[in-house]
């Protein structure tokens, strides 16, 4: 149909996401330390197709809406230039493999997430 | 009635975890949905679906247990709610018979060509009826 698969955009939002996570305290995911985090939830609303031309770049504007004992949620909204695309609720779990059981999450890890939290109206 | 599918698993569907990828058990689900709407619609003579189109309007998926890497998985799916113009198809994927993720998806029927959403013909309707749970 010439747009972007749907499935491809929460490959697009992982991605967004991972690169924010790469700065946490937590790190990439796999790495030293045992902070991990796995994906619980992924809900995905489609707005507007994103049609496939050279050199086409989406954005992603990633926030946190929620902070739990050990989960988090993002709110994640994706733009072709100022055309919404796509809009993401992702719950991650903060998650020990050592233990295989979910974690609660670090003070650093609550207070990195803490700063992007969208502020009151903003959702 | 639910439709099974047995969806095969790529090597390449797994990440640095060593199970299957969260953003690729979509397209697994996805494989069964075209199984249905797609190559079994056109088996029962409709191919509105593919021709005049559907679109996706949302999907959610819960991640209950990780799907490590294993020759297929299971896939059950019905449809869940059928309206005038959209229907939700419901999935259970399971993993050597666990089940490992509860998924959704809103399908919205659309006209390629005038470029907008359209109502489910009467055929579609049909079709998708036996699968209504």
């Amino acid at each position: 149909m010439g747009h972007v698969n749907h499935a491809r955009y929460l490959s697009f939002f992982e991605d967004a996401r991972m690169a924010l996570l790469a700065t946490s305290p937590s790190g990439l995911a796999g790495t030293s330390g045992d902070r991990g985090y796995i994906a619980a939830r992924v809900a995905v609303d489609y707005l507007s197709p994103a049609e496939f031309r050279p050199g086409i770049v989406l954005r992603v504007e990633s926030s946190v809406s929620r902070i739990g004992t050990s989960s988090w949620t993002f709110d994640q909204r994706m733009f072709d230039g100022d055309r919404p695309i796509a809009r993401c609720e992702c719950v991650l779990v903060a998650y020990s493999y050592a233990n295989a059981k979910p974690r609660p999450l670090d003070d650093d890890e609550r207070e990195f997430w803490e700063r992007y939290l969208a502020a009151a109206g903003d959702a | 009635m639910r439709f099974t599918y047995e969806c095969p698993v790529r090597w390449s569907d797994l990440d640095l975890f060593g199970h299957v990828n969260n953003a690729r058990v979509l397209t697994l689900l996805e494989e069964a949905r075209v199984a249905l709407m797609f190559v079994g619609a056109r088996d029962a003579g409709l191919t509105s679906f593919e021709q005049q189109g559907i679109v996706i309007h949302r999907h959610e998926v819960d991640y209950l247990r990780p799907i490590d890497y294993g020759p297929r998985v299971r896939i059950e799916m019905w449809v869940s709610d059928l309206r005038a113009s959209r229907f939700t198809v419901s999935y259970e994927l399971f993993a050597d018979d666990v089940l490992a993720s509860r998924a959704a998806s809103v399908c919205v029927p659309f006209d390629l060509a005038a470029g907008r959403p359209r109502r489910l013909s009467e055929a579609e309707r049909d079709f998708l009826k036996p699968w209504l749970e």
